[in-house]
C-alpha cells in the first residue's frame, strides 16, 4: 500500500485558448495521507471542483502529476482511468447523480456489478451499506421516490460500498438543509472512521468543514493554506 | 455485464415510454407501409407474370421453325415426335396447340383473330382453364365447334348456335375457308383474350388444315427460376425447333416485371432510408436528454463500450419491436385486402398494361427477410450516432449539460 492516498505535484489546469488562458489551478502540490478526512475550501472559482476532477481522473491536468495510491494517473489511458475510478474511488456529487431507473439497493449494487461481484454478495453488501446509513426501509425505492437527504445517503452508500481508497465529494451539501447536512456529514465521518476511507470534499459550507480534520484553502487556483 | 446493460436499456425504454412509443409508432407505420406497398407491387408483378404466361405462352414455348417471324400453318412440329423428354420433375404440364392468324366473319362483321386448336384436357395452366362460359365449352380435341370471347361476339353481332366463317392460310399458302357453329361464349379477366382468340378442337383443326402436327407446345414449369435450367436443356435436345421463354415472347411484360422487381427494393431503400434519418434525430434527442446520466455512469466506472452498448441495445430493441409489430400490422392489412383492390374503374388502362382489374397483394418471403434484416441493420446504424454523441462528449461536459 502506498504511503499516501493522493498526491498532486505542480498541477496546473488551464482552460480557454492559448491567447486568453484561464488558470483554474496553478501549480497545486498536496499530499493526502491514508485515512484523512480533508476539505478543500475556498470561494467560488477558486478551483476546488477542478482539483477534485483532476484527482478523480475526470479531466487531465495541463501540467503536473496526480497519483492516487500507487497509480500515476498521467500514465493511464482513458479506459484505465475508468478502472481507477471503479476500483479505487467513490464519488458523491452535489446533485446525487443516482441512476433514476434503479432502486436504492440496485444503485448501490451497480458499482459492485461493474466490478463483476456475484449477485448474492453484492446484494448483501449493498443492503449492509444502505443499512449503515439508515436506509434499511428504502431498499426498493427509486431516486424519484426519496428526499434529497435520502438520495445523498444512497450516494454515499454507493460511493463506499466497494471499499474505495478515496472518496471524492464535490459540494455534497449544496442541496441539503443544515439538519440533513449535519446528518450527512456524520455518515461521511462514519465512513472515514469505521471503513478507513480517505475523504476529500470540496466545500464552502462551514458545517462540512467542521467535520473534516484538515482544510486545504484554495485561492485563485493556488493553495493558500 | 450484458444483463446489467440489458436491464438498464429496458428500464430506460420504459421510463421514456411516451417518447419511445412515438418513435415506435413511426417505425411501425413505415415498416407496415413498406410491407403493404411491397406486397401490392409483388401482386402487380405476379399479375404481369400470370397474365403473360397464361396468355397461351407458358414459361417456355417450343415453336415450329420460323413461327416467331412468320406465325401460321406453313411450319409445324411433327406430331409423332418423342415427347418423353418432357417427363422431367420441373415440367408441370405441356400443351400442344395448332394456332394460326385468321379472319372470322359473321353475316354482319369481319375481324382478324387467331384460331387456336386445343385439347381441352391439357389446358390446365392457361387462361382457358378459368373461363366463364355461356353455352358450352370445347368438349374435346375432336370438337368442331367454336368458343369465342364475349367482346368478339358483340363485335360480330353473333351468338351461341350461330354460324361463323373462318378464313386462314393453309400449310401450302392456299386459303382454307370453313364454317363453324358457335358452341359457347367466354368471359375472361381481360378483353384482350375475348377479342383475340377463337378456340376449337385441336384434332378437328388438324383435319381441316391438313397439318398433322402442332405449331407450338407450351410448357408450364413448377418454378419460374427453373427456366434457366430447362430452356437450354430442351434447346439442346430439340435443335431443329425454337425453344423460347416467356420473356423473349413478351418483352414488354418482361421489362415491367423487372421494373417492379427493382421498384420493390427501391421502395425498401427509400422508406427505410427516410426512416433512419428520422430515427437518428429522435434517438440523438432522446440521448441528449439523458447525457448527464451517461456522464455519471462513466464517472462511477462504466466503460465507454458498455455505455455505447446500452444505447445500441435500446435502439435495437425499439427497432426490433417496431419491426415485429410493423410486419404483423402489414400482414394483417394484406390479409384484410387479400381479395385485392378493385380497379375496374380503370379497367381499360390496367388491361392495356397486361394487368387484371383487381390488384391482389402477394407476399414474397424474400422481401420479408430483406425488410427484417435491413431494419435491424438500420437500427444499428441509427444507434451509432447517438452512441457516438455520448462517448464524444467529455464526462464533465456530460455532467454540466445535464
Amino acid at each position: 500500500m502506498s504511503e499516501f492516498a493522493v498526491q498532486t505535484t505542480d498541477v496546473t489546469r488551464i482552460y480557454g485558448s492559448e491567447t486568453v488562458p484561464v488558470y483554474a489551478l496553478r501549480g497545486v502540490s498536496l499530499t493526502v495521507e491514508n485515512g484523512e478526512f480533508v476539505s478543500i475550501v475556498g470561494p467560488s472559482g477558486s478551483g476546488k471542483s477542478t482539483l477534485l476532477h483532476v484527482i478523480g481522473g475526470l479531466e487531465r491536468p495541463t501540467e503536473g502529476e496526480v497519483e492516487v495510491g500507487d497509480t500515476t494517473l498521467g500514465e493511464c489511458s482513458d479506459s484505465e482511468l475508468t478502472d481507477v475510478r471503479l476500483y479505487k474511488m467513490g464519488f458523491v456529487f452535489q446533485a446525487y447523480n443516482l441512476i433514476p431507473v434503479l432502486s436504492a439497493v440496485e444503485n448501490v449494487e451497480f458499482i459492485l456489478q461493474l466490478q463483476g461481484i456475484s449477485k448474492e454478495e453484492r446484494r448483501e453488501r449493498a443492503q449492509e451499506a444502505l443499512s449503515a446509513f439508515g436506509l434499511e426501509d428504502l431498499f426498493d425505492r427509486r431516486p424519484g421516490e426519496m428526499s434529497g437527504g435520502q438520495q445523498q445517503r444512497v450516494a454515499i452508500a454507493r460511493a463506499v460500498v466497494s471499499n474505495p481508497d478515496v472518496l471524492l465529494a464535490d459540494e455534497p451539501s449544496a442541496n441539503l438543509d443544515s439538519e440533513t447536512t449535519k446528518e450527512f456529514c456524520e455518515y461521511l465521518q462514519q465512513a472515514n472512521e469505521e471503513r478507513g476511507v480517505t475523504i476529500l470534499t470540496a466545500t464552502h459550507d462551514p458545517l462540512v468543514m467542521g467535520y473534516t480534520k484538515r482544510h486545504i484553502q484554495l485561492v485563485d487556483g493556488q493553495i493558500a493554506a | 455485464m450484458m444483463r446489467l446493460v440489458l436491464q438498464l436499456a429496458l428500464r430506460n425504454i420504459w421510463r421514456q415510454r411516451r417518447r419511445n412509443g412515438l418513435v415506435l409508432f413511426a417505425i411501425v407505420v413505415s415498416i407496415g407501409g413498406v410491407f403493404v406497398m411491397n406486397s401490392l407491387a409483388r401482386g402487380m408483378e405476379q399479375d404481369f407474370l400470370t397474365f403473360s404466361i397464361e396468355n397461351l405462352r407458358g414459361h417456355i414455348k417450343i415453336l415450329a421453325p420460323n413461327q416467331l417471324d412468320e406465325p401460321g400453318l406453313r411450319y409445324s412440329i411433327p406430331a409423332e415426335s418423342d415427347w418423353s423428354l418432357f417427363n422431367r420433375p420441373e415440367i408441370e404440364a405441356w400443351t400442344p396447340r395448332l394456332r394460326s392468324p385468321a379472319v372470322i366473319m359473321s353475316e354482319r362483321e369481319t375481324r382478324g383473330i387467331e384460331v387456336v386448336g386445343i385439347d381441352p384436357s391439357r389446358e390446365t395452366h392457361s387462361f382457358i382453364e378459368n373461363l366463364v362460359i355461356e353455352g358450352q365449352s370445347i368438349s374435346d380435341s375432336t370438337d368442331q365447334h367454336l368458343l369465342i370471347g364475349r367482346d368478339l361476339a358483340e363485335e360480330l353481332k353473333t351468338g351461341i348456335g350461330r354460324r361463323l366463317v373462318v378464313l386462314m392460310n393453309g400449310p401450302d399458302d392456299i386459303a382454307i375457308e370453313s364454317g363453324f357453329r358457335v358452341r359457347g361464349i367466354f368471359d375472361s379477366t381481360t378483353t384482350r383474350y375475348e377479342e383475340a382468340y377463337v378456340l376449337t378442337g385441336l384434332s378437328s383443326l388438324q383435319t381441316l388444315t391438313g397439318v398433322d402436327g402442332f405449331t407450338e407446345i407450351s410448357l408450364h414449369l413448377d418454378d419460374l427460376d427453373q427456366i434457366i435450367k430447362v430452356q437450354p436443356l430442351l434447346a439442346t435436345q430439340l435443335p431443329e425447333l425454337d425453344v423460347v421463354n416467356w420473356e423473349a415472347l413478351d418483352p414488354f411484360t418482361s421489362e415491367m416485371y423487372r421494373f417492379i422487381d427493382f421498384t420493390v427494393y427501391i421502395l425498401i431503400v427509400v422508406f427505410l432510408g427516410t426512416l433512419v434519418f428520422g430515427l437518428i434525430n429522435a434517438l440523438v434527442t432522446a440521448v441528449l436528454v439523458r447525457i448527464k446520466e451517461f456522464g455519471m455512469l462513466r464517472v462511477v466506472g462504466m466503460k465507454s463500450r458498455l455505455v455505447v452498448m446500452q444505447v445500441v441495445i435500446e435502439c435495437v430493441i425499439i427497432m426490433f419491436l417496431a419491426l415485429v409489430i410493423g410486419l404483423v400490422v402489414g400482414l394483417l392489412f394484406v390479409w384484410w385486402i387479400g381479395d385485392g383492390i378493385d380497379l375496374t374503374a380503370f379497367a381499360a388502362g390496367v388491361e392495356a398494361f397486361g394487368m387484371s382489374a383487381r390488384m391482389v397483394p402477394h407476399i414474397v418471403v424474400e422481401d420479408f427477410v430483406i425488410l427484417g434484416v435491413a431494419s435491424v441493420i438500420l437500427g444499428l446504424i441509427a444507434s451509432y450516432f447517438p452512441a457516438r454523441r455520448v462517448i464524444k462528449t467529455s464526462i464533465l461536459q456530460s455532467l454540466r449539460d445535464g
